[in-house]
């Protein structure tokens, strides 16, 4: 660099410092508003989880944390005639006694994977599902979030050797989301795996 | 005969913030992309000019660039703080506007570094925020549910959704090439279109 840049007042070495400390400023900047925002970040997300937990087992109640005790399940066998994997499970207590498990399983949709989350009572009836993630299409796949085609589970025990639990396209009795018969066979599949954990299952 | 105006315009300004209007799809998320966008234009070009007066050696074009990347990351972290639904539904790209931010600069910097470039980094997201919301699902502001517990739907303008091709990033580029069109066809005063110089 030409050392009489910048007026001629301040050498090459000068130039570096200055811009090396600029630098540095601006990634202590950056690096202070990280550690003064990640605590609260996470647990601001923590008891929205939470929440959004206790919406999903509504109206059974739970008083453990539920994400200290997640069980991994994904090493498990797929059920036969069951095209969805297990995710985890997380078991829902109160009073140290168990009322409940929330499971996660995923099963291919039209355009990726279905994540499905479903809490169960502890004698198997469905008390809510919700989509964890998909990438389905718009007005199609999609509706499977936006409908309420999932809500039709609800307080009902799925069975997954009952051929009455099967989508009408493959022969049962479960009406599949128009345009969308892959999307809803991947949701109700997931949801059958779900519904095959036992209670003991998500105990650590 | 009209002002050319500078090489390439407005075309390089709305194709600058085409990446950070595919993050949102909804009146309300471009607002956010808007805020991040203009916010870091009218912050970091003061800044860096102030810091550049001062010490001669930041005297380099990548000053700015370096306040308007800690100027995103910041608020990047903050957001993610405060309105974590929101961030999600941005996704992790937000810190984009640092390229969109590059190209507003490199295109508004000869007669007008400052004002041309944010006019158009809060116009063009909040425009393709609004009509891809209004277009893909048929209603304004359907997404209040990411900032507030009660949420509600909206304002329904259309029973059903009209084209929901308008909610997939690709929906994005169809209203980019109205907006592109848009001095052909806007009165005098606009800026020209650019095959003027060709």
């Amino acid at each position: 660099m030409d050392p009489t840049a910048g007026g001629g007042q301040l050498s090459t070495d000068t130039h570096r410092v200055v811009a090396l400390g600029f630098g540095l400023t601006l990634a202590a900047v950056v690096f202070i508003a990280q550690a003064l925002l990640v605590e609260p970040t996470r647990e601001r997300e923590r008891r929205a989880a939470l929440r959004e937990l206790a919406a999903l087992a509504d109206p059974v109640a739970f008083d453990n944390d539920p994400f200290a005790a997640v069980q991994d399940l994904s090493t498990r066998a797929p059920l036969p005639g069951l095209n969805a994997t297990l995710v985890q499970a997380m078991p829902l207590r109160a009073g140290g006694r168990q009322v409940g498990v929330v499971v996660d399983a995923r099963a291919r949709g039209y355009v990726d994977d279905v994540v499905l989350r479903v809490a169960f009572a502890t004698e198997g009836r469905v008390l809510g599902t919700q989509v964890l993630t998909q990438r389905e299409t718009a007005g199609l796949g999609r509706r499977l979030v936006e409908s309420n085609w999932l809500a039709q589970f609800d307080a009902r025990t799925p069975h997954s050797e009952d051929p009455r639990w099967r989508v009408r396209r493959d022969g049962g009795e479960v009406d599949q989301l128009t345009g969308a018969t892959t999307t809803s066979r991947a949701a109700l599949h997931a949801l059958l795996l779900a519904a095959s954990v036992e209670l003991t299952d998500a105990t650590p | 005969m009209r002002r050319r105006p500078t090489p390439s315009g407005w075309t390089t300004t709305v194709f600058a913030m085409a990446p950070l209007c595919m993050l949102s799809d909804s009146a309300l998320t471009g607002l956010v992309v808007a805020f991040i966008a203009t916010s870091t234009l009218l912050v970091s070009l003061p800044l860096s000019k102030l810091v550049a007066a001062r010490w001669s050696a930041l005297r380099l074009p990548g000053t700015s660039l370096m306040v308007a990347a800690t100027w995103v990351s910041v608020l990047d972290l903050l957001l993610h703080w405060m309105a974590p639904e929101l961030r999600g539904a941005l996704g992790p790209y937000a810190p984009l506007a640092v390229g969109s931010f590059a190209l507003l600069v490199a295109t508004g910097r000869e007669h007008d570094p400052i004002a041309e470039p944010s006019r158009a980094a809060l116009a063009v997201p909040l425009i393709t925020g609004v009509l891809r919301e209004l277009l893909g699902t048929g209603r304004l502001l359907g997404d209040l549910g990411l900032i507030t517990p009660e949420g509600g739907n909206g304002w329904i303008l259309f029973p059903s959704a009209p084209l929901p091709l308008f909610t997939l990033p690709a929906g994005t580029l169809l209203i980019l090439a109205l907006l592109l069109l848009a001095p052909a066809v806007a009165p005098r005063g606009a800026p020209v279109a650019d095959n003027n110089n060709t």
